[in-house]
């Protein structure tokens, strides 16, 4: 926890850009996040707007698709953010880095990553704001410095599509996000 | 009429083929009637993984081999027997569970595999659920009886291993027993009976499954995880008895884990 907290506090100071997980020269090297239609079901449930949040956050549990493999990360299961992971402040949803820290530290021994999840409803591809591209920069990939067994990154939803970027050396990149079918999805096998 | 107005049923499942990664594990008797169907579809890679070089008693079932091709890599002359389908086809001259291949499994689509032995398909399995892929799986099984001409059954089986659905555990396709023989038969030198014919029916549904599943053109018919055919009846049925959820792999499982979980036992 306190190593955690002192890298972040490193980043924010330090001279130099995060360094990630080292990229992979394997070709094609496109970022991709497959994410089972359950997943990605579960996840719009939880970051819709309620009466109680207007904007929910989540973190989507993600992990590498294999050891050799720095730019495929596969979904793994959603994790809400509950109701004393958020803080007061300026933006519509303001939660501890604290907090933030504690659950990414919880999850590196599994390497278990997190995506910083929330939606913006509507319809058709979502775009970062600049408030989400500030934190996506600050918090995400600050928490992949130095996890280099575990990926990083933000998700932003609509109600048909979703964008991702992932925290690599150079930064955030733009990450493809595939919905694959699933058992709950798609297959209904009946005797 | 375009070139793919015979196929506009698809509706947006074109789009998809054609920005899709579809990759096949063998290019053999299974392997090589999936990637011709495969490249005839117009996908937008089709890597084809085999190391082996054609050899003259793989020309009666080897779909676009000749005799003049004997001594030629299977995925290179495949690569360019289907290469002008408006499909690219990327020959990987690897084994299936090579590192190599492996990279192509994560970046796919979908897999299939057509691939001898229970242990192969396990690891692929294996993979592919990890990356979470979908894996469509080819088998065929003829038993002849010790006189060697009388055939006692034709078992073929198409299995759709999506996250989270019915594994080639749950469809009894990968056992103990299954990755036993197969250790038994590879050191007996065994070869495993095949034709043609009955090749191209496993994979010509294999591809069916594929396309409905990926393109959804028939939401109200789910594709079923585990297809049986039976080569003496002439049928093939949906096995209604396979269902999930997949004890042996479950959806949070997936990717990559340094310390991995003891096995779950088989359901």
């Amino acid at each position: 926890m306190i190593e955690a907290v002192l890298r972040f506090v490193a980043w924010l100071f330090g001279p130099s850009r995060p360094q990630a997980a080292p990229p992979v020269a394997a070709e094609p090297a496109r970022y991709r996040l497959r994410i089972p239609r359950s997943v990605i079901h579960e996840l719009r449930e939880v970051t819709r707007p309620n009466r109680q949040r207007p904007e929910p956050l989540a973190f989507l549990r993600v992990r590498f698709a294999s050891e050799d493999s720095r730019t495929v990360v596969v979904a793994v299961g959603v994790l809400p953010f509950p109701d004393e992971a958020y803080v007061e402040g300026p933006a519509g949803a303001n939660f501890s880095t604290e907090w933030a820290i504690e659950v990414a530290n919880a999850g590196i021994p599994g390497n278990v990553g997190l995506m910083l999840t929330h939606s913006h409803g509507g319809v058709g591809m979502p775009m970062f704001s600049g408030v989400d591209a500030r934190t996506n920069r600050s918090i995400m990939a600050a928490l992949a410095v130095g996890a280099e067994t575990s990926p990083f990154g933000a998700v932003v939803l609509s109600e048909t599509d979703a964008r991702c970027v992932l925290a690599v050396a150079s930064g955030l990149t733009d990450t493809r996000v595939i919905v694959v079918p699933d058992r709950f999805g798609e297959l209904r096998v009946s005797a | 009429m375009n070139t793919m107005s015979r196929m506009s049923f698809l509706g947006d499942g074109l789009t998809w083929l054609r920005e899709a990664t579809i990759t096949v594990l063998g290019a053999g008797g299974g392997g090589s009637h999936l990637a011709q169907q495969v490249a005839h579809l117009g996908v937008g890679r089709l890597p084809l993984v085999d190391f082996d070089p054609l050899e003259d008693h793989n020309v009666n079932r080897v779909v676009g081999a000749g005799y003049k091709d004997v001594g030629e890599l299977k995925a290179a002359l495949l690569a360019r027997r289907f290469g002008d389908l408006g499909t690219r086809i990327i020959p990987v001259p690897h084994k299936a569970e090579a590192r190599e291949a492996r990279r192509w499994i994560e970046q796919s689509d979908v897999v299939f595999g057509a691939v001898d032995g229970a242990r192969s398909r396990n690891n692929i399995e294996g993979f592919c659920r990890a990356a979470l892929v979908p894996y469509i799986d080819i088998g065929l099984r003829i038993h002849v009886a010790e006189d060697e001409t009388t055939v006692q059954a034709i078992g073929g089986q198409i299995v759709t291993s999506v996250p989270g659905g019915p594994c080639l555990w749950c469809a009894e396709v990968v056992t103990e027993e299954a990755l036993l023989l197969d250790r038994q038969e590879y050191l007996a030198g065994r070869p495993e009976q095949q034709v043609v014919s009955l090749n191209g029916i496993l994979a010509s549904q294999a591809v069916s499954s594929m396309l409905s599943l990926m393109t959804g053109y028939a939401p109200d018919f789910p594709v079923p995880a585990v297809v049986r055919y039976d080569g003496l009846t002439h049928t093939m049925k949906p096995d209604p008895y396979v269902k999930g959820p997949c004890p042996h792999y479950p959806l949070d499982a997936a990717g990559w884990r340094t310390v991995l979980p003891p096995r779950v036992a088989a359901a």
